[in-house]
């Protein structure tokens, strides 16, 4: 057998990783599934359908609002239509010293008439035609990564800044990918030797050239101060992380050592219309880490359950049989509880995991205490909630290992006595 | 929003969750409601437009009702004109509440009180607020129709009781998901999966019967209440509206820039679209499920001292809606150092009563208490002659957080009993009383009598504390008894004033 993990996708092409897949990891870098169906080119979304034709999970529902679709395209738009109003933003805000700045746009260099992912936008949507537009859209965005490639070495070597919109990563090789995977960054400050910015806080940091900082456009409003979201610029820290991380590993030459720990985020000001841009600097170094973490972890995970892969396919697991198999049902069933249990649910991948759905439902089944959340930290070494009842109630006698945990239980029940009754659900 | 609910200390929230997933339905987590529901309460829902920070309709009405009393409409939130009047009847809305409630003579409990799906729409009131402070209308056609100086009057009464709201105990805004998920243990992990309040809704009516995962699932793949309306909701029912509403505004002003923000021509087109009957439908259906948590709510006894607590936080919401009705522009988003902590000073004392509260009046919160070390039930064995040393049994295994602060819980005096934990020996514990030792000496009975007495170190944190110097390593000198200690400069005492 050649690819253990190609054998467990079977009879279907391998499936794209976008930014937001890479970055999905590191919500849980201990869950083992997600890395395997990485390694075995097949996204989650894919999984999540198939386990809801099997019956073993619901509905992933993963709809976005067209609403907020339109939002960010019209901000795109703004934003990088000539990228004046984000260079306006780079001069108030001291990452550049004026105006004079090159303004590079990678999607004008090649072949300009792709939709958004390189795919033409003049085929249509015919099974026939879908090997030939993936490798349409991976020979574009090969040349759009090599474009990026050239412009930041060519900036690098400019006598004046230049703003790269646009930019494309290709992580393929660095993430052991078996799909061509493709980060697109929306702009990146290229600050060649001798053009650092004035002095000041930004220019403190900034300063050490070469230097280039990478940023992403989003469309909701920023709040001055500690009204601003917080929790949507964490998330959005950890896409920017993602991309100055793949682009520190896999840009050469000075280009990788110019990659800043530091990104930009371009929103919208609080009041008014869009043409405007306000800046917030997020550190990126803890992400960083986090991402290391969750590559390395991927890797040993991968390596971990290759056995469980060999042993699976050898019994025929696979997520798309072809027409040999007798079975297809049974080929899916074991494939899909190969990824199952591997997997380690947390209560926030309901909204990070399309998985996170038929994860939870097979806890339920397996009776997991991991249903629990976060509770289930205090429960270990326990793994089912009926035992957990027992050890509660007493009816049963801990191992050496729940002593501990036992105890405190017991404790616990005794302080919290009877429950008081609920009143019943008010009719309407 | 800054309500008081006791929080479940790892331990007990692990027994509280084992509970609920045995008995597949949720279970009392406090034995008292620690949130006032007033009589003059109100349900305030809100409608957005997913993925940018804008409303597009806001009701009020009674939770006693399932049909909002009031409500507001904006058609199209992205156009300036029907934006600011939007904002304006937002504001006509609100400030005759505030001003009802502010009509109680001062120093009594003021009774406003708004409540909300979850966190995220008073989030959404603060992001939206922010577009009113300073709003925006094109120059050339402000002539039409200017409503500026309206909309930052309603940013200023949002603000207002937004400030209010944060303050400990007042419960000016409460969110009935998070208030629902802090009394009763759901049989749902924690997080994400409790934050939904037509999910905790939905587990409210379990009985043990139906298997918990198939009512969870059915209430996700319904629609949700939350201010970003739901993404299927946007797309089959909003947009299509938006579009159609759109297009016929425009056909009706015949290309006038004046007309088309006639209200006349705007209401028109909004009912012949079927806008406005998708927004005031998915308002409805909001308040209903608010509606329906506060009932829920209000059904629980409440804690006594809800009243009292609110009393004490009523100065400072008095002064923060008063300022929201002067129509004040001048709110600062990081106020300067000392009235901030002025305020966190303000603000920890009052959270500190209402926690007290609650321990008091509520044997699980005194439960929850007990399980960190901050509290104990015991009986009183002896008490020495001079009132200084208090021998105590506790009835289970009892390993004291602090050593200081300890006091007795249910003294009626002014000034509680207070001492040292000095000596914890299996079941017996030895409480130095360190202030109120004379009272106690002439009537040891106070403590003698109770079959049990109850005693926490929460609160109070300096109360009684015995002194004992500074750490030497840190350049401080005990003081020696008897010995006075000179002041470092003479003090000039006419400088001070009277």
């Amino acid at each position: 057998m050649s690819d253990p993990f190609a054998a467990l996708r079977g009879d279907h092409p391998p499936e794209r990783y976008s930014a937001r897949d890479v970055m999905r990891g590191s919500h849980d870098p201990a869950c083992g599934a997600l890395p395997l169906m990485h390694a075995a080119g097949i996204r989650p979304d894919t999984v999540a359908t198939i386990a809801l034709e099997l019956g073993v999970g619901p509905d992933p529902k993963r709809g976005m609002s067209n609403l907020a679709r339109q939002q960010g395209d019209t901000w795109d738009e703004t934003l990088f239509a000539d990228g004046r109003p984000l260079v306006d933003a780079l001069v108030r805000d001291g990452y550049l010293r004026d105006h004079d700045v090159d303004i590079v746009n990678v999607t004008d260099h090649v072949d300009p008439t792709r939709a958004a992912d390189g795919t033409p936008a003049h085929r249509g949507g015919r099974a026939a035609d879908r090997e030939q537009r993936e490798r349409e859209r991976v020979t574009y965005n090969r040349a759009r990564s090599r474009m990026t490639d050239r412009i930041v070495a060519d900036a690098l070597a400019a006598d004046r800044p230049t703003l790269v919109l646009r930019g494309l990563l290709e992580a393929t090789p660095f993430l052991h990918s078996p799909t061509p995977t493709f980060l697109e960054f929306d702009f990146g400050l290229v600050l060649p030797p001798g053009h650092e910015p004035p002095e000041g806080e930004v220019g403190d940091v900034v300063g050490r050239p070469p230097a280039i900082v990478l940023g992403d456009g989003k469309s909701w409003r920023k709040l001055p101060g500690r009204r601003d979201d917080g929790d949507k610029r964490a998330e959005t820290a950890r896409q920017v992380a993602a991309y100055a991380w793949v682009a520190r590993n896999t840009w050469t030459g000075i280009a990788s050592v110019a990659v800043l720990p530091f990104g930009l985020i371009a929103n919208p000001p609080a009041s008014g219309g869009l043409a405007s841009v306000r800046l917030t600097r997020v550190d990126l170094r803890d992400h960083d880490r986090a991402l290391d973490a969750q590559l390395r972890g991927a890797r040993t995970a991968v390596a971990d359950q290759t056995s469980v892969v060999v042993t699976a396919v050898a019994d025929g697991a696979t997520f798309f049989p072809d027409a040999s198999v007798s079975d297809p049902e049974v080929a899916r069933r074991a494939a899909l509880r190969v990824v199952l249990d591997a997997g380690r649910w947390l209560p926030s991948c309901l909204s990070a995991c399309p998985m996170g759905r038929a994860c939870r439902r097979d806890l339920v089944e397996r009776d997991a205490v991991a249903r629990l959340g976060s509770a289930a930290d205090e429960a270990t070494p326990v793994t089912t909630i009926d035992r957990l009842s027992r050890l509660r109630r007493g009816t049963v006698s801990p191992t050496q290992a729940e002593v501990d945990v036992a105890e405190r239980l017991a404790d616990a029940d005794r302080l919290l006595g009877p429950d008081p009754d609920l009143p019943s659900r008010v009719a309407r | 929003m800054t309500s008081v609910i006791p929080a479940r200390p790892p331990a007990i929230r692990l027994a509280l969750a084992s509970r609920a997933f045995e008995a597949g339905r949720p279970v009392a987590a406090l034995a008292r409601r620690h949130v006032p529901v007033t009589a003059s309460a109100r349900v305030i829902s809100l409608v957005g437009l997913t993925g940018d920070n804008l409303l597009v309709g806001v009701s009020i009405g009674r939770p006693d009702r399932d049909e909002p009393d009031t409500y507001v409409v904006c058609h199209e939130p992205r156009d300036p004109f029907l934006a600011l009047r939007f904002a304006s009847k937002v504001g006509a809305m609100l400030r005759p509440i505030v001003e009802d409630a502010l009509t109680v003579p001062p120093g009594s409990a003021i009774p406003l009180q708004l409540w909300v799906d979850g966190p995220r729409s008073a989030g959404a009131l603060v992001h939206w607020s922010h577009r009113l402070r300073n709003p925006w209308l094109p120059e050339a056609v402000a002539s039409i129709e200017d409503r500026r100086t309206e909309a930052q009057d309603t940013f200023a009464i949002v603000r207002g009781v937004l400030e209010a709201a944060r303050i400990p105990g007042a419960d000016v805004v409460v969110d009935v998901a998070g208030t629902l998920a802090g009394h009763l243990a759901f049989p749902l992990a924690d997080g994400e999966e409790t934050s939904p309040l037509h999910v905790l809704l939905a587990c409210l009516d379990l009985d043990g019967g139906e298997p918990v995962i198939i009512a969870l699932e059915r209430a996700e793949a319904g629609f949700g209440v939350s201010v970003a309306a739901d993404p299927d909701w946007d797309n089959k029912i909003l947009v299509p509206a938006l579009h159609r509403f759109k297009r016929r505004r425009r056909e009706l002003a015949r290309g006038s820039s004046r007309v088309v923000v006639e209200p006349a021509i705007v209401e028109r087109a909004a009912a012949e679209s079927g806008l406005d009957a998708s927004i005031r439908e998915a308002l409805r259906f909001r308040h209903r499920a608010i509606a329906e948590g506060v009932r829920y709510l209000a059904s629980i006894p409440a804690l006594p001292m809800l009243d009292a607590r609110r009393q004490r936080a009523s100065g400072d919401v008095r002064a923060e809606l008063d300022r929201g009705l002067r129509g004040d522009r001048a709110w600062a988003d990081f106020p300067k150092l000392r009235p901030a902590v002025i305020d966190e000073r303000r603000d920890q004392d009052l959270a500190v009563e209402a926690g007290i509260d609650a321990i008091r009046g509520d044997d699980r919160a005194f439960a929850f208490a007990r399980a960190t070390g901050e509290a104990m039930l015991a009986r009183v064995r002896s008490v020495s002659p001079d009132g200084r040393v208090v021998e105590l049994e506790v009835d289970q295994p009892f390993e004291p957080r602090t050593e200081r602060g300890w006091w007795w819980l249910d003294d009626g005096h002014d000034a509680p009993i207070t001492g040292v934990i000095s000596d914890v020996s299996g079941s017996r514990v030895t409480w130095r009383v360190t202030a109120q030792m004379r009272r106690l000496a002439n009537n040891p009975a106070i403590l003698l009598s109770p079959t049990s007495i109850r005693l926490t170190s929460h609160g109070r944190p300096f109360g009684g504390w015995a002194y004992v110097g500074g750490d030497p390593s840190r350049g401080y000198t005990a003081p020696v008894a008897g010995t006075v200690v000179p002041f470092g400069s003479p003090v000039d005492f006419a400088a001070l004033g009277d």
